[in-house]
């Protein structure tokens, strides 16, 4: 039978459905498998010694990896250079660009839930992408050589996901109040990611910056073919962080979530295109 | 020749370079570089710590820079169970 005359209930869903389906399953298991320090207890594996660039407070008792901000900060105060923080980044970058901030980063999928609360979204303006930059240089660089990393303008002081996993750890299982500060600005982002798409991979985040500059080049992408596009002008109307393949296949802010996929003119994957947007 | 042309743009050949160069990063990270940390006293070389134990003490503050001797000491007060 072909695929026309089957029911509507037995077709096979757009690829994006597919996809977004795949992304919430990897989504979970990432969160789950990124604090599993129970794993290390059940089975003696000890993966605390891996730094991975996404958004996992290490402060969390729980967390399995090293979140880069932290190591960075904390090798850069020692005036050591973190090498195997800087090579993991940059290996990582270069092979899949921002494709951890759209579909590991525990981080990112609480702000894909939150995004579903039938809000009206804001569209930031555009220099506002420049945020994030700053971030990574001055509190994520500048401050930790210059103050130390026991101060609030170092990123760690305000990050929301150290608050909500570390500090919400230490809440419910000690007892420990958590600061007042730390709270505003966890209401602060969560508000942000309230209005706007993606706010804080697209404003604050300076993994999400770091990575962002290997996107260009990354060996994972979307490829864009121009004489197939029927300018429907979905693929924009999809995308969360409201770039659009047909804009900037190869976009600084694409956090590669594939929300755009499902027409001819889209594709992704390691294949080369020989850099040309056709 | 035509085969490396036609798998290999320019944009790849750039990515696959400056990977070479993180992995480079990485590899002198969790193999070659080395930090001693002395005792308190600032004399004693008490351990050696690379890759991933190096990242381990320095998230856990375990040490810190002397700021007089400028070499790494091992700290007195305990591990800092959550550095946030």
């Amino acid at each position: 039978m072909s695929e026309l005359k089957k029911p509507a209930a037995r077709r096979a869903a757009p690829l994006f459905r597919r996809l977004a389906r795949l992304r919430w399953k990897v989504q979970v298991f990432s969160f789950v498998a990124l604090n599993a320090l129970w794993f290390e207890r059940w089975r003696g594996y000890r993966l605390t010694n891996v730094c991975l660039p996404i958004l996992n407070c290490h402060g969390c008792p729980a967390a399995a990896t090293y979140c880069p901000v932290g190591v960075i900060g904390d090798m850069l105060k020692l005036r050591l250079v973190p090498w195997l923080a800087l090579g993991t980044f940059g290996v990582v970058g270069l092979l899949f660009g921002r494709l951890s901030c759209g579909w590991v980063c525990p981080f990112g999928a609480l702000q894909d839930l939150i995004a579903t609360i039938p809000i009206p979204k804001l569209k930031p303006p555009r220099w506002t992408r420049f945020i994030k930059y700053a971030v990574l240089l001055g509190m994520v660089i500048i401050v930790p050589i210059a103050i130390g990393t026991e101060t609030n303008w170092f990123f760690c002081g305000i990050c929301p996901d150290a608050t909500l996993l570390a500090n919400g750890w230490r809440l419910v299982v000690e007892g420990k109040l958590i600061a007042a500060n730390r709270l505003l600005f966890l209401a602060l982002f969560l508000g942000l990611v309230l209005f706007v798409n993606r706010g804080f991979c697209r404003l604050v985040c300076p993994i999400g910056a770091g990575l962002a500059l290997f996107n260009r080049v990354s060996l994972f992408s979307i490829k864009f073919d121009k004489r197939r596009c029927s300018e429907c002008m979905q693929c924009l109307r999809r995308c969360p962080v409201e770039e659009g393949p047909m804009r900037k296949p190869r976009g600084a802010e694409c956090i590669y979530c594939l929300k755009c996929m499902g027409c001819q003119a889209l594709d992704f994957g390691f294949r080369d295109d020989h850099g040309e947007e056709v | 020749m035509a085969w490396f042309q036609r798998r290999m743009s320019k944009r790849r050949l750039v990515a696959l370079l400056v990977m070479a160069l993180f992995v480079a990063m990485l590899i002198y990270g969790a193999r070659v570089q080395r930090v001693r940390v002395h005792a308190a006293d600032g004399q004693t070389v008490k351990e050696e710590l690379r890759g991933g134990d190096l990242i381990r003490a320095s998230v856990r503050q375990t040490i810190v820079r002397d700021p007089e001797s400028k070499v790494i000491v091992e700290k007195d007060a305990p591990a800092a169970e959550c550095p946030t």
